[in-house]
């Protein structure tokens, strides 16, 4: 089949997100399927198709997605609703918008940094967490998961905090 | 009106009107202060723990009034006013008892708009919170939490409310009721979230000058 000219074609815009917390790291089938729940659940069946959105791209926590110009406010607010994936609690944030998928790339932030943590558990309260990703960043944040086998809490510090 | 001093002076100024840190939510206070800063805010009020200064933003504590009586609600703002609270929200009810609280003095916002019965914040309630500066407070969880008729209906309030304010010009603030750092979102997402029910980028850049103004009002002594 014989490609449409660009003339024809419709205008697409990419917009490129983190998923946080950076360690939860979803399986693309299941963020494909969290951001199609999101759109619909919000706009319904006929907005989703015109929205169009498609997963282009998903390493670690950032992702690209594809959508009609003039629609990425709409997927926006849809991603925005998107509150867990693949059985955990998630917050999408948008970093950048562009008509072009080398011009998005650009805004991929480079990997930040983690300091070890060597100081073992930590005790909050009456209850014992562990740090996660066997760190935190360099601005402090640190992330921990209550030790035990059932309703396992998070807890988001910063390095003070603790 | 407050909104027309925001854009008027060109300061504009970007405020949470509530998150709950740990232990009502799963961050601390200094985290989400941090995440605030970089989201783009200067200001964000800490409803139900004791507030402390965060570096880069200022951190302000705000009582959420929870009373169903005015009678409660008045006996609250007594106890409020000795603790030296910054900020005042008192959650909405019936149409009296909207518009009692919106009289009183002591009461910067009224919030819950959500979950008060349909048309309880009728035009009479808009015109008193216009003149004496009490503003609403849009809350950006139920929006995201919500699915199927519960959303629905949240929407539907919500452009009830917006056609109101565009009548009376009363103050909006909108907050992210965040219980953690996940569910915090920068002015650029609410400003996309609140263009479902028909709020503009205007109106979100106002309403979220809205509460920095209280805040000099009562610095002023207002």
């Amino acid at each position: 089949m014989k490609p449409r000219p660009p003339t024809q074609r419709e205008k697409k815009r990419y917009l490129l997100f983190r998923i946080n917390p950076s360690w939860a790291s979803p399986d693309s089938r299941d963020l494909t399927a969290a951001i199609h729940e999101g759109v619909t659940s919000l706009y319904g069946d006929s907005e989703a198709a015109r929205i169009h959105v498609t997963l282009i791209m998903h390493e670690g926590d950032m992702a690209i997605v594809r959508c009609l110009r003039g629609t990425e406010g709409m997927l926006t607010a849809a991603l925005m609703s998107v509150q867990e994936i693949g059985g955990w609690k998630v917050g999408i944030r948008t970093l950048a918008t562009s008509g072009t998928l080398c011009a998005i790339r650009r805004h991929i932030p480079l990997p930040c940094p983690r300091v070890p943590w060597n100081e073992g558990d930590v005790g909050m309260g009456a209850r014992t967490y562990e740090v996660i990703d066997g760190g935190y960043s360099l601005d402090g944040r640190v992330d921990l998961i209550e030790k035990g086998f059932n309703r396992q809490e998070l807890l988001f510090l910063i390095r003070e905090d603790i | 009106m407050h909104g027309a001093t925001v854009l008027d002076s060109g300061l504009m100024r970007s405020a949470d009107a509530t998150v709950h840190p740990y232990p009502a939510g799963d961050s601390s206070l200094r985290r989400m202060a941090q995440e605030a800063r970089d989201l783009g805010y200067d200001t964000i009020a800490v409803a139900d723990v004791p507030c402390q200064p965060c570096p880069g933003i200022e951190v302000i504590s705000a009582e959420i009034i929870r009373e169903q009586t005015v009678r409660g609600v008045i006996a609250s703002l007594r106890r409020v006013g000795q603790a030296g609270s910054r900020i005042v929200l008192v959650n909405g009810g019936d149409t009296a008892f909207n518009r009692a609280v919106t009289g009183l003095r002591g009461v910067h916002a009224l919030r819950h708009v959500h979950k008060m019965a349909p048309y309880s914040f009728d035009p009479v309630c808009a015109r008193l919170a216009a003149v004496r500066g009490v503003a609403v407070d849009l809350d950006i969880r139920p929006l995201t939490r919500y699915r199927g008729g519960a959303r629905q209906h949240v929407i539907r309030r919500y452009a009830d409310l917006l056609m109101l304010h565009d009548q009376y010009n009363f103050p909006l603030t909108i907050s992210t009721n965040a219980r953690s750092v996940l569910e915090q979102r920068s002015p650029r997402e609410l400003a996309a979230l609140c263009a479902v029910f028909g709020m503009t980028s205007i109106q979100v850049r106002e309403a979220l000058g809205t509460l920095s103004l209280i805040i000099e009002d009562r610095r002023g002594g207002g």
